[in-house]
């Protein structure tokens, strides 16, 4: 009886096996097609939403924590400074504190308004929980406007930066593929030189990107800490955003073309806030 | 069975969430530990084959609405790794460290074995890991670090993630 059992079984998984295999295999061949494009955006709407909860529920335990800390640490203090009148030292922390925030956040609602093109400023909610990718969730999605393919810029200190493109659109959050993906690809430009080439990234956060393509000629006007800006070619991204800077220049005699190591300017493991930018608005006034 | 698969998918789903909402954004990890992938591993260990790429796949199909991965690529290697984890259901006895840091380096292994292969198949849109970069092996040892404590979490829940009558 067992003999005959055990054969059946092994067929039973392998063949659920071959099922699962075949499916994903399906999906994986079809994922730049309309239809798993449309499952996949449902997906991404219903997992991003628990992400965002998920963001939402530690955010408020975080900040619950952090109050139930600072609330202890404001009644010792109280007893303390009640005692010896010290009081304005906390104030003035505070108060520093608030201008500092006050500062940041001013700078990017100037920033948001200096922009000439629309843009929709979103926060950063999560990345890839994937290794090999380098996919950013923001709290922004198809209800606020953004489609997918739109820029997505930032402001840090006092540079602008370019961080990424949209790949994906839920109904309240988004996917934006970050310059340092070895899938993104950006027409580019020495700002300087004028020389354009490809500047594509290396998959860490905190690496460099690297710009292929560049004539060979140009060699001689090129420079280690050149700015590289957006070309703006075929409308991806608009034109004269930072990307980088020049810090190493590479070519090979046997090679056409040079290849530049870029630094971002965009330090991407501080960055907590982004704009995506809407330029079907400026394009339909073009046409 | 189902039992089994439902909870090791909210167990999953958990895990994935904890790692793109909270662990994606500590700066100070390099790499983030693929505790998705150890709980699959534990659960297919502890039942057997079916279960484990049963709840591989649903588990690698949740997971890839969350990255920015082509739809199918954690499915395909989770499957997989849950397949292979439940061949050696009942084979050794598991201990509190060694054997599950083994079955974590072995199961990272195997799922840089399978993203290359279907790298070969499936083209540029597939990255894999590359043997001379750090991710692999700061990936491998991460893996191996969180696995004994993975393995204890769940063995903590046996009526959950344990049929009755396999093989423990």
């Amino acid at each position: 009886m067992q003999k005959r059992r055990m054969p059946i079984q092994f067929r039973k998984d392998a063949f659920l096996l071959t099922i699962y295999l075949l499916v994903s295999g399906i999906f994986l061949a079809f994922s730049g097609g309309g239809f798993v494009v449309n499952f996949r955006d449902i997906g991404f709407s219903f997992m991003s939403g628990a992400q965002r909860g998920i963001y939402s529920v530690s955010s408020f335990f975080s900040g619950t924590v952090s109050a139930v800390s600072e609330l202890s640490d404001l009644r010792r203090k109280y007893q303390e400074l009640s005692k010896r009148l010290e009081d304005y030292e906390l104030l003035q922390r505070s108060n520093a504190d608030i201008k500092t925030e006050n500062e940041r956040l001013k700078d990017l609602l100037g920033f948001s308004e200096s922009l000439s093109i629309k843009n929709i400023p979103a926060g950063i909610i999560g990345r890839d929980p994937n290794n090999l990718y380098s996919g950013i969730t923001i709290n922004r999605g198809a209800k606020h406007g953004i489609k997918k393919n739109m820029p997505v810029i930032s402001f840090q200190g006092s540079n602008t930066g370019l961080v990424g493109k949209i790949v994906q659109v839920g109904r309240t959050t988004s996917l934006v593929m970050p310059v340092y993906d070895y899938q993104c690809f950006v027409s580019a430009r020495l700002e300087t030189s004028r020389y354009d080439g490809l500047v594509n990234g290396q998959g860490s956060a905190d690496g460099l990107l690297v710009m292929k393509y560049v004539k060979k000629r140009a060699r001689d006007e090129i420079m280690v800490g050149d700015k590289i800006i957006t070309s703006g070619e075929n409308y991806n991204y608009p034109g004269s955003i930072p990307i980088g800077f020049v810090s190493k220049i590479r070519g090979l005699d046997y090679e056409t073309s040079l290849e530049l190591d870029v630094e971002p300017v965009i330090d991407f493991s501080r960055l907590e806030n982004v704009f995506v930018l809407d330029m079907s608005a400026g394009q339909a006034e073009e046409n | 069975m189902g039992r089994v698969v439902f909870w090791t998918t909210v167990t999953v789903l958990f895990f994935s969430l904890f790692e793109a909402a909270i662990l994606s954004n500590l700066a100070f990890l390099p790499v983030m530990p693929d505790l998705v992938m150890l709980a699959i591993v534990y659960v297919s260990f502890m039942n057997s084959s079916t279960t484990g790429s049963t709840a591989g796949f649903i588990s690698g199909l949740l997971l890839d609405f969350l990255s920015a991965s082509p739809v199918g690529l954690n499915a395909f290697t989770k499957s997989v790794t849950g397949y292979v984890a439940g061949k050696f259901a009942g084979a050794f006895n598991l201990d509190r460290i060694l054997f599950p840091s083994l079955m974590g380096l072995a199961a990272t292994v195997l799922k840089a074995l399978v993203t290359w292969i279907l790298s070969i198949f499936f083209g540029p849109a597939i990255l894999s890991y590359r043997l001379a970069g750090s991710a692999l092996w700061l990936e491998i040892l991460a893996n191996i670090v969180c696995a004994p404590a993975i393995f204890a979490l769940l063995g903590l829940f046996p009526s959950l993630f344990v049929r009755r009558g396999s093989p423990e």
